[in-house]
């Protein structure tokens, strides 16, 4: 009953924020990693060297789906745009289910070009089941194949310095969008913009334009102030109730 | 359209799964759910693993670079397969031993550089900006560091440092992060339940 309780309050603080975030006037923030996707996907057209994309360890079932589904939403916003240049992203993955969507993903965005999707093995790997191996392959990885810029969603804890950090000494740019906090707390260092927690969810869809600032985030941060009021008031009704 | 169709009743199933155990107190039926997830996974596992013997395969026929890389992998993929079949299954006393001798090790030993690249990161950042923020990065990772080799002399007086720092400030901060999160989550799975949100983008 309290579950029931829960998701219908969740679900009408969500459908609030989506009707407030229409008609407040104020501007949404822009999240600075997202912002760069179009420059980063500029360069690589230019040099024709591919964008490295890290879907982290986590997988499309189970607990951290969602997280995963964070670092999807990149490759979405990636996949057709890196196409159009014929210049497809290189992925890595840690998750046979992960694997398969995103085959399906980029293989659609090809098709979609007119173009054979004849590499694509080559551009989308399965690099270990666990995240230190899924790690150390990524290491391997941004090694011994250039790319233009290093691009981490999903989910990644501390292990996602190894990958940063060698992306960094390669000279690529490193964009990253944690919602683990640990993953976030580890590629700080290496950029300190990096959108973090619910920021991560918010990767503009493909077809929104680029360097926009993104309302999604404006419905999250509503969301948030409106649980903070909750928790404070019931904090507040509690400490009167104990009195 | 087909495959759109099933694109959504796989992301049905998952929603179906993760609300079941609110949903539908009858175990058997929260069971059937999570078997059928897991025989998706399972089919997806093996499609994967085979992508992955023809991907290192080609490499090493066509000599690409980084090939013997590929050879170690393709090598070691087999092995462990040909050993586990042998074996009945990966709970056999030698892929336990390959496992625990081979596998953990290595990433341990992976794991123990993760503060010297921490620490060789900070010092580039350091070096790039100076901030308030970077100042106490580096204190709180010199605390982190301290505290996990055997703590600091440093007086005791308002308690120990892991109860005065650790508990209300870094567990409370990572639980607002976590709360956070959970609206990023929600928000999207409100949106593709809406439609606003196409989570597989069929042809």
């Amino acid at each position: 009953m309290t579950a029931w309780a829960l998701l219908v309050l969740f679900a009408l603080l969500t459908a609030m924020a989506h009707l407030l975030a229409r008609r407040i006037a104020a501007r949404p923030r822009g999240m600075a990693p997202f912002q760069q996707i179009p420059r980063a996907l500029g360069r690589s057209l230019e040099t024709g060297e591919p964008l490295h994309l890290g879907l982290g360890a986590g997988g499309l079932v189970g607990s951290e789906a969602a997280l995963t589904w964070s670092g999807v939403r990149l490759l979405d916003r990636l996949a057709d745009e890196a196409a159009a240049g014929e210049v497809s992203p290189q992925v890595t993955v840690a998750d046979p289910l992960l694997w398969l969507y995103a085959f399906h993903r980029m293989q659609e965005a090809v098709r979609r070009q007119g173009l054979p999707p004849a590499d694509l093995p080559e551009r989308l790997l399965w690099m270990g089941a666990s995240p230190m191996a899924y790690a150390a392959g990524l290491l391997l990885r941004i090694g011994t194949q250039p790319a233009t810029a290093l691009l981490l969603g999903g989910v990644f804890r501390a292990e996602a310095l190894l990958a940063g950090e060698r992306g960094s000494r390669a000279g690529m740019s490193v964009l990253s969008a944690m919602p683990d906090p640990l993953g976030a707390a580890a590629l700080w260092p290496l950029d300190p913009t990096l959108a973090v927690g619910e920021e991560a969810f918010a990767a503009p869809p493909p077809e929104a334009t680029a360097g926009r600032p993104l309302t999604a985030l404006l419905a999250h941060d509503l969301l948030r102030w409106l649980l903070v009021v909750l928790l404070l008031g019931a904090a507040v009704g509690l400490s009167l109730q104990g009195r | 359209m087909v495959r759109r169709g099933t694109a959504m009743a796989i992301l049905s199933l998952a929603i179906l799964a993760a609300l079941g155990a609110y949903a539908w107190p009858d175990a058997s039926f929260r069971q059937g759910i999570t078997e059928l997830g897991s025989a998706l996974v399972a089919y997806a596992a093996l499609v994967g693993f085979v992508y992955f013997l023809g991907g290192h395969l080609r490499r090493v026929v066509d000599q690409k670079a980084g090939w013997p890389y590929s050879l170690v992998a393709l090598t070691a993929a087999l092995a462990l397969l040909a050993l586990s079949t042998l074996e009945g299954g990966p709970h056999g006393a030698w892929f336990n031993w390959i496992y625990r001798h081979g596998l953990l090790p290595l990433e341990a030993s992976l794991g123990a550089l993760l503060p010297f690249f921490m620490l060789w990161a900070l010092w580039r950042l350091m070096r790039a900006r100076r901030s308030v923020y970077g100042l106490l990065f580096i204190a709180g990772v010199l605390a982190a560091l301290l505290m996990n080799t055997g703590g600091t002399s440093l007086p005791d007086r308002f308690g120990p440092l892991g109860a005065a720092v650790l508990q209300p400030l870094i567990t409370g901060g990572v639980r607002g992060i976590l709360l956070g999160v959970a609206v990023g989550a929600l928000v999207l799975v409100v949106r593709a339940l809406l439609g606003l949100e196409r989570p597989f983008r069929g042809g």
